[in-house]
């Protein structure tokens, strides 16, 4: 079994070789490193914003260019967060701590290095995982029928509320209102249409894509309007690292990949969530080392776990056609626009596709390391962009990426629309993920509850399944777990 | 009993009417559409999602008045901010009639200047080099359609 998966991956790297993906994994590769540099763009707008770019290409090139933009974002990503102290991506946050002050310390090459080499080798450990845990997963997911598929949308939903902030009803809310959204236009088992208010350019829905340019784009532009602007480009002096410093972050990449790793299975374990957990637990393992005042683990272990959490995120999508995250759900709906359905199915029907995006995947992580390596000083410079010029140009980009969707100016109104709701929950502290990905998951928990409701005649019925039974209980679990340990921090807070 | 009643509270409020009335609109077409089975009709579901954010949002507007978290919509005060938001409504807004290129140049110019861009002359080129620059890229380069408008004056037919 392990060794026809290597098989096939090995496959799909020679079919990921060819000169048209390798120009495509390097569109991405650089897009995603650039948008990780400049802080206010992340790697949902723009794939959100890259997908225009999609339509005319095949489903293959597009999923290998638009995984491309989020790893490379997870490369790009530190390199703000070490030079000017501002992440470049939420992934990032963490590595500002140490990063930063490497960076006054004047190891700001070196800093940018470990971060490249940490992320290059989690990133491939993490695709080591991948090509392990996906096709028995898969295998196991094919006894998944609708109650099963209803109560892990259930599970992913839960998860994601829970890991996107701190206050659960704000979490919930985005959430159910990203669910009201996915149900407007026409119902799909029925076709018949709701809550269009009478206007036709809703029948067809509000689309993911459209939503997230607004929720992602538009809002960080209206955010970023009224910070400073201007920006220091720091200078780098020593890039490469010595042997002995490359010998002291074997051990946190390995820790920080295997972090990463297993956050990035689940929904909502994002790449931030995971970088923060592996800087945690690399202060554990790190004593000695002075993290939090400029050590090289603070910068390895969030840098490795946010890319081995990229490769992860790619088992729930390919085996259960679930998206853990933004990025996720995403690449979910250019793979449904181009007609394929990811789920277990999928590596019974198209293998060569899927190992072909894995070999991919492990191209376009060697493309990130060259680029970010001996480019780091022209990655710097970029953050120099004043916000006066990036912002109208990110402004017109949201604009071209929402109405090519439908080649619609309501879309465009619909982008604006969200924009604006974006930044008004974003001010007033509703998690905008909850949102993106229940407008995702929403058709598949309404089918497959409809589905299950006639099949069992009932939704009770369900808890004498076993496999929807156990992730009921989980997300029943996950949710009292963490109202407990609220009300548990306020009491001590108040003690 | 409350501590607070901010804004916080206001957004509650405003998701839990939103909730009741997604609730209510639900109860009235569930009764309406006909359909072969309770599951099948087309507002069953909604109807589930209503009910069930009228209640968090309605907990939320209990927990809000016991919240430290205060919410202040300052940027709403900030010329940068009102200025960039309307350009980009009044350019959604005029994309269609005007067309892309036209739109384009015309936004990009005015929110470099609300940006802080200080000549006017340098505003304007980067409105036209931008709008240039994406219509080449997109509509050239990529073949998508944009919307057209006044364009036509200057590309024809």
């Amino acid at each position: 079994m392990i060794g026809s998966s290597f098989g096939l991956f090995f496959n799909g790297l020679a079919m990921a070789s060819t000169p048209e993906m390798l120009l495509y994994a390097f569109i991405g590769a650089v897009m995603g490193t650039a948008v990780g540099v400049l802080p206010g763009l992340g790697p949902t707008a723009t794939i959100a914003l890259l997908f225009p770019v999609t339509m005319n290409a095949s489903p293959l090139v597009s999923i290998v260019m638009l995984a491309g933009v989020y790893y490379g974002a997870q490369y790009g990503g530190s390199t703000t967060a070490i030079l000017v102290n501002v992440p470049g991506e939420a992934s990032s946050v963490v590595t500002a701590i140490d990063g930063y002050m490497m960076a006054k310390k004047g190891e700001a090459g070196l800093a940018l290095s470990v971060a490249a080499i940490a992320s290059f080798v989690a990133g491939v450990m993490g695709l080591i995982g991948l090509v392990l845990i996906a096709p028995p997963l898969a295998e196991f997911a094919l006894a998944f029928g609708p109650p099963e598929y209803f109560a892990l949308s259930v599970l992913a939903m839960v998860l994601i509320v829970g890991l996107s902030g701190r206050n659960i009803i704000k979490g919930l809310t985005a959430g159910l209102l990203g669910l009201l959204c996915a149900l407007v236009g026409q119902d799909p088992i029925s076709g018949y249409p709701r809550f269009t208010g009478g206007i036709f350019d809703l029948v067809g829905g509000i689309d993911v894509i459209v939503a997230a340019v607004g929720l992602f784009g538009i809002s960080e532009v209206l955010i970023n309007a009224t910070a400073p602007g201007g920006s220091i480009y720091a200078k780098i002096s020593r890039i490469y690292p010595t042997l002995a410093e490359l010998k002291r972050i074997i051990s946190p990449t390995m820790r920080s990949a295997v972090m990463g790793f297993f956050p990035g299975l689940v929904p909502g374990g994002s790449p931030a969530v995971a970088s923060f957990l592996a800087y945690e637990v690399e202060k554990a393992f790190s004593r000695d080392k002075g993290m939090g005042s400029g050590a090289m683990e603070g910068v390895v272990a969030p840098e490795g776990a946010n890319n081995a959490n990229v490769s992860a995120a790619f088992v729930p999508l390919f085996t259960l056609g679930l998206p853990t995250c933004p990025p996720m759900a995403l690449l979910l709906a250019v793979l449904t626009v181009h007609g394929l359905r990811p789920g277990p199915m999928l590596f019974q029907q198209q293998p060569d596709f899927l190992w072909t995006v894995i070999g991919s995947m492990f191209v376009g992580n060697v493309m990130c390391l060259v680029l970010n390596l001996p480019l780091i000083r022209i990655w710097a410079r970029a953050t120099s962009i004043p916000n006066r010029y990036l912002a109208p140009g990110i402004v017109v980009v949201c604009m071209i990426g929402a109405f090519s969707v439908r080649n619609s100016v309501f879309d465009v109104w619909l982008a604006v629309f969200f924009g604006v709701l974006g930044w008004t929950m974003r001010s007033a502290g509703y998690p905008l993920a909850p949102m993106l990905l229940a407008m995702i998951v929403g058709p598949m928990l309404e089918r497959t509850f409809g589905q299950t409701y006639s099949m069992l005649n009932g939704i009770t019925p369900i808890i004498h399944r076993p496999i929807s039974m156990v992730m009921l209980m989980c997300a029943l679990a996950y949710l009292a777990g963490l109202q407990i340990f609220r009300w548990y921090s306020i009491r001590r807070g108040a003690g | 009993m409350s501590k607070n009643f901010n804004l916080d509270t206001i957004f509650h409020m405003a998701f839990t009417l939103f909730g009741a009335a997604v609730t209510v609109v639900s109860i009235y077409w569930f009764r309406i559409v006909p359909s072969v089975a309770l599951a099948a009709s087309p507002y069953f579901f909604p109807l589930i999602v209503g009910i069930g954010m009228t209640a968090i949002a309605a907990c939320g507007v209990i927990s809000s008045f016991w919240s430290t978290e205060i919410f202040t919509f300052q940027a709403l005060r900030n010329k940068r901010f009102t200025g960039i938001l309307v350009s980009i409504i009044a350019y959604a807004v005029a994309m269609k009639p005007i067309g892309f290129l036209l739109s384009t140049a015309l936004f990009c110019a005015f929110s470099a200047r609300i940006l802080g861009e200080k000549k006017l002359i340098l505003s304007i080129v980067f409105g036209i080099a931008l709008s240039l620059g994406f219509w080449q890229l997109f509509a050239v380069n990529l073949g998508l359609v944009l919307p057209r408008g006044l364009d036509v004056l200057i590309w024809g037919k």
